[in-house]
């Protein structure tokens, strides 16, 4: 048996509930996604330096931090979109049953993507092509990757739309993107990663441009679409509240770097590391009489900063956090990463 | 609040005329699209009000019609008791003085060719509130009130960031030394660290200088932390008004209780949202526009449609069956 790991770890302990039932994983089984010292630079820049994480099948993961934190780009990095001359990758991925795709060709990416990691992108209306029709992009993939004949796939394409709540769903085929709502296009993206059935599932702030009602409607579908595939989520949120909702384990990223990670209930709930701690103080409830932002600044990439990348804007920085990088390490239930933690 | 008001709307109505899909462009019969139905608001000095909805209830048209962009089609909207689209002159000049806007697109809305100097001054420069000399002396002051260096004067808009742009806007708007800040969705898609400052900006701005704010937003953590008051706005009428803590508390409206549990929370269950999507707003069906979303909707509300009733001093609500809410306890 492995070392356990955070996916591991987390199936032991209740879960947030937030549909009620989820799939048992067995405790031996491997992790779908194994991510080990991963980095990549890009010139003098580190923009992910060292990040390390990992995901168990059927499981749900948050990334959570503000931008320029490296969500996205473990998202890219996942789907094999950030594959140009100038980047340079090392660390590994390991993907259950593909290996470590860090080294991947294209020939090998061209086999995952789309078919075992899909991606629900942030802005729907951008991400869907204007100049067809959403039967034209739904039914694409389907015939390419799936081998569908036209028909065939013309009636998995409605199926799909049903799946995720379109109704109308034949006359919804010759639609174009823009007769379409926010949160329709937005079912649709999600109709589009799910067609051929993958493993793993890469939301990237899914629903950050729509309104609250439909917000809970389509996180919900994520979760119950995935659920119902035995998938595994990866959410990039900024969101903390709606991550404790829909997150089995978060991830907490600042410049790069992990700062802190584990199951939400514990990394969230009683958060250890102070910028967790900073970005559960940003987030308004109906009570909130104080805020407690953090004062301005931007992380540095410089791949020679030697310390913490939040030493500078750290309300709680000793001496040594700009010198000396802390490592991520086990304390209470999650891994941490910080000299001076709260307790 | 017995002083009079900055802003009343009296019934506003506004619609548009649209031809329906279907049939030849010249046969296609015209629809009416109420875009505002009979909404009664005010805002009076020093006073913080949130108009919350979703996209299509209304929010932007309201905007518009305070901003005397648009003209209502019916009921009158009133600044200072004036009719708003009447305004001209001298009454003209001070509203526009009295009022500034602090647009959602910050980037947007700020010239790309003019520097954050030229920016901040221009609306010294219109309404001639300065001279000359003392010009670079009020932009110095306004930038530093709203947290930004001096230095960022000979910057432009391409060299700043989010934060600091809205930060721009901001001391923009109070360039003009304004009565009422009216901000739409001002705090939206920034970090959640940025939007913290720039609320705790706005909040004490708001108290130490006793502007009036109306702040359209959709988020209703937001109108909570901001906002004294709160409207909530679907399909172009108001269906409850009162204030903030005590409509979040315990919302009279279903449609509140539905958005107050759409919004994330710390650890709560994701809830059964509302079935569907906001209705098209045009030939709406009579009765109450949200019953066929309603869970508690009865077979009256199919048939009568509900108004806006106040229900105690601080709560007014436009619904006819109600969820029980506390009455506040009375002194």
């Amino acid at each position: 048996m492995k070392p356990m790991d955070l996916g591991a770890a987390r199936a032991s302990t209740s879960l947030p509930a937030a549909l009620g039932q989820r799939i048992e994983p067995t405790p031996e089984s491997k992790p779908l996604l194994k991510i080990e010292e991963l980095s990549l630079s890009r010139g003098e820049s580190l923009i992910l330096d060292n990040v390390t994480f990992s995901l168990r099948r059927g499981g749900t993961l948050g990334l959570l931090g503000e931008s320029g934190a490296g969500k996205s780009t473990i998202a890219l990095t996942l789907i094999g979109l950030l594959r140009t001359p100038e980047v340079g990758l090392s660390g590994t991925i390991e993907l259950d049953g593909a290996g470590n795709v860090t080294e991947a060709g294209e020939d090998a990416w061209l086999k995952l993507r789309g078919r075992r990691v899909a991606m629900i992108f942030q802005d729907a209306s951008a991400a869907l092509n204007p100049c067809f029709t959403i039967g034209r992009q739904l039914m694409t993939p389907l015939r390419r990757v799936m081998g569908l004949s036209r028909s065939a796939a013309r009636a998995r394409a409605i199926e799909l739309l049903e799946s995720v709540g379109l109704n109308d769903t034949p006359s919804r085929l010759s639609a174009y993107p823009h007769q379409l709502s926010g949160g329709m296009q937005q079912r649709v993206m999600i109709a589009i990663a799910l067609s051929s059935n993958p493993d793993l599932l890469l939301a990237d702030e899914p629903t950050s441009a729509l309104d609250v009602t439909i917000q809970a409607q389509i996180i919900r579908l994520i979760l119950e679409e995935t659920r119902r595939r035995s998938a595994s989520c990866i959410f990039v949120l900024h969101d903390l509240a709606l991550a404790s909702q829909c997150c089995d384990d978060i991830v907490v990223l600042y410049g790069g770097q992990v700062m802190e990670t584990g199951p939400s209930r514990i990394v969230l709930e009683a958060p250890m590391h102070p910028y967790t701690a900073a970005l559960k103080g940003c987030v308004l409830e109906f009570d909130t009489e104080e805020l407690r932002p953090l004062p301005s600044g931007a992380p540095s990439f410089a791949s020679k900063t030697p310390g913490c990348r939040f030493a500078p804007r750290c309300p709680r920085a000793l001496e040594k956090c700009a010198a000396n990088k802390p490592p991520l390490a086990d304390v209470h239930g999650r891994k941490l990463a910080c000299w001076n933690p709260l307790t | 609040m017995t002083t009079a008001p900055i802003f009343r709307l009296l019934d506003v109505q506004k619609a548009y005329e649209v031809r329906a899909k279907g049939g030849s462009l010249f046969t296609r019969a015209k629809r009416r699209l109420r875009a505002l139905d009979g909404v009664r608001l005010s805002l009076g000095p020093g006073e913080s009000l949130a108009i919350v909805g979703e996209s299509g209830s209304g929010k932007t048209t309201l905007l518009r019609v305070l901003l005397g962009l648009t003209q209502p089609t019916d009921g009158r909207a009133l600044f200072r008791e004036k009719d708003i689209g009447d305004l001209a002159g001298t009454d003209r000049d001070r509203f526009c003085r009295e009022v500034a806007m602090i647009y959602q697109d910050a980037r947007g809305s700020l010239n790309p060719r003019m520097s954050v100097l030229d920016l901040v001054a221009e609306p010294l420069d219109h309404h001639k509130l300065c001279a000359k000399a003392e010009r670079r002396d009020r932009v110095t002051a306004l930038l530093t009130r709203v947290g930004l260096a001096p230095e960022m004067m000979s910057r432009y808009v391409s060299a700043l960031s989010g934060g600091q742009l809205r930060r721009v806007a901001i001391a923009r708007a109070l360039a003009s030394e304004p009565s009422v800040l009216v901000a739409d969705e001002a705090v939206s898609g920034l970090d959640v660290s940025t939007q913290a400052q720039i609320l705790q900006l706005l909040r004490d701005l708001q108290r130490e200088m006793g502007l009036s704010l109306l702040f359209i937003t959709h988020d209703l953590g937001v109108a909570a932390y901001l906002c004294d008051r709160i409207a909530v706005m679907y399909l172009g009428r108001v269906v409850e008004a009162g204030a903030t803590r005590e409509v979040l508390k315990a919302p009279a409206h279903p449609y509140t209780r539905a958005l107050l549990n759409a919004s994330p929370r710390f650890f709560a269950p994701i809830s059964d949202p509302l079935p569907g999507e906001v209705p098209s707003p045009i030939d709406l069906p009579p009765g109450c526009r949200f019953a066929g979303r309603c869970v508690r909707a009865q077979s009256d509300c199919h048939t009568r449609e509900p108004a806006l009733t106040p229900a105690s001093p601080t709560r007014a609500f436009a619904c006819l069956h109600p969820l029980p809410f506390s009455e506040p306890s009375a002194h």
